[in-house]
């Protein structure tokens, strides 16, 4: 299963890339796709992941196909195949 | 699936934490647009003919403010825009902001003004990082691009200074005031700003914005994020207050408001000290020397 990511403004920066497509293998939620994004990506994990509260929340908004995933079933939400993720940064340039 | 966009019925995009309602992104930009409004009319931010300064630093925020302050401001005939971008001097970073912002403004057809540190100060940010320094970079900038907006709202003749701080600051700033002991730091706390000697009167329209929502505002409709960060970022203690607030704002929902409205009623309450004037420069200060003389070393004339 290929799922198309763009990262958007300084995470573009923290990833070195803009725009990308990981291939999982089968459906997964949100979390395992972030995860298979970080690996080998820790700028870009400082970067989006809070590890006090285990999650994105405090410094980036994830949108699934548009869907801000706060608005689905947050970071458990599925990814199907062909799904397309934004990442956003919260707190940077003001 | 998503349910149905609390407001009308198409699909909803968003889920607003503190409120419970789901969006569109239609009407997540108008609820946004309404609040702006409300929050001007609440706090007598306008006169229907003020010329309105505009900071524009080319990130989120400001173009948000922008976009917004465009929309409300359609309707005054007699009212104007003016876009203050402050080119601090930071190489890479500012380039980028500046870019953003002009194309904005071009986009809008926003009269734009710009400023250095250089031209002002004599020296850019990064020649001021460079130096031996007490305090952290964004100090010296925070204090600087403060005297720089003024200088330049200023020279085009606006009697309103418009700045992008979003709830998120405000809650920011009432946690470090409290967290350093000095409450009466939170004199100019009021979000529709006073009238002092030789300053614009500051204003704050998206004071009651959550920075989550100025992004989101910003990638719905199509604004350009900063990708370069600022080299300097990363001052500790707002740094520290910053991820407090977000990692309770998520634990319990509208925190920031909270704490917003308490730096609300301290400054209200007389808490904070009346402002004197700088020996030196003449321009409001708590003390006899503003922080702009203070950190430039200008302590003779």
């Amino acid at each position: 299963m290929r799922v198309k990511v763009k990262l958007l403004g300084v995470l573009k920066d923290a990833a070195g890339v803009g725009q990308l497509e990981l291939d999982l293998g089968e459906q997964r939620t949100i979390t395992e796709v972030l995860e298979t994004l970080f690996d080998g990506r820790a700028r870009l994990r400082e970067a989006v992941w809070d590890s006090t509260l285990n999650t994105y929340e405090s410094d980036a908004l994830v949108l699934l196909n548009g869907v801000e995933v706060g608005n689905l079933k947050g970071v458990g939400s599925r990814v199907g195949p062909g799904d397309e993720l934004v990442l956003l940064p919260v707190a940077h340039g003001g | 699936m998503t349910v149905d966009c609390t407001r009308c019925s198409a699909p909803s995009v968003y889920n607003r934490p503190y409120s419970g309602e789901r969006l569109c992104g239609r009407c997540f930009s108008e609820t946004l647009l309404e609040r702006v409004k409300r929050t001007i009319n609440k706090h007598r931010m306008f006169e229907h003919d003020s010329r309105i300064a505009v900071g524009v630093s080319g990130g989120k925020d400001s173009l948000t403010l922008l976009r917004l302050l465009h929309m409300i401001e359609e309707v005054y005939p007699n009212s104007e825009l003016v876009a203050i971008c402050i080119d601090e001097g930071v190489k890479g970073y500012r380039d980028e902001a500046l870019r953003i912002a002009e194309k904005n403004c071009r986009e809008l057809g926003v009269e734009i003004k710009l400023l250095s540190f250089n031209e002002l100060f004599g020296e850019t940010m990064d020649e001021i990082a460079a130096k031996d320094r007490e305090l952290g970079a964004c100090s010296y900038c925070g204090v600087l691009r403060r005297r720089a907006l003024n200088e330049a709202a200023v020279s085009v003749g606006a009697d309103r200074l418009a700045t992008g701080h979003n709830l998120d600051d405000m809650a920011q700033t009432v946690l470090l005031n409290l967290l350093r002991g000095d409450v009466s730091r939170l004199e100019g706390f009021n979000p529709g700003g006073r009238e002092l000697a030789g300053y614009v009167r500051r204003v704050k329209p998206l004071c009651e914005v959550p920075e989550r929502e100025t992004a989101l505002y910003a990638y719905l409709n199509g604004l350009e994020f900063q990708s370069v960060p600022c080299p300097y970022a990363g001052e500790a203690m707002r740094g520290d207050a910053r991820r407090f607030l977000n990692q309770m704002e998520v634990r319990r929902p509208g925190t920031k408001f909270i704490v917003y409205q308490t730096g609300l009623k301290l400054a209200s309450r007389g808490m904070a000290e009346v402002a004197g004037i700088c020996h030196v420069c003449g321009a409001p200060s708590q003390g006899g020397l503003c922080r702009v003389c203070e950190l430039t070393g200008r302590h003779e004339i």
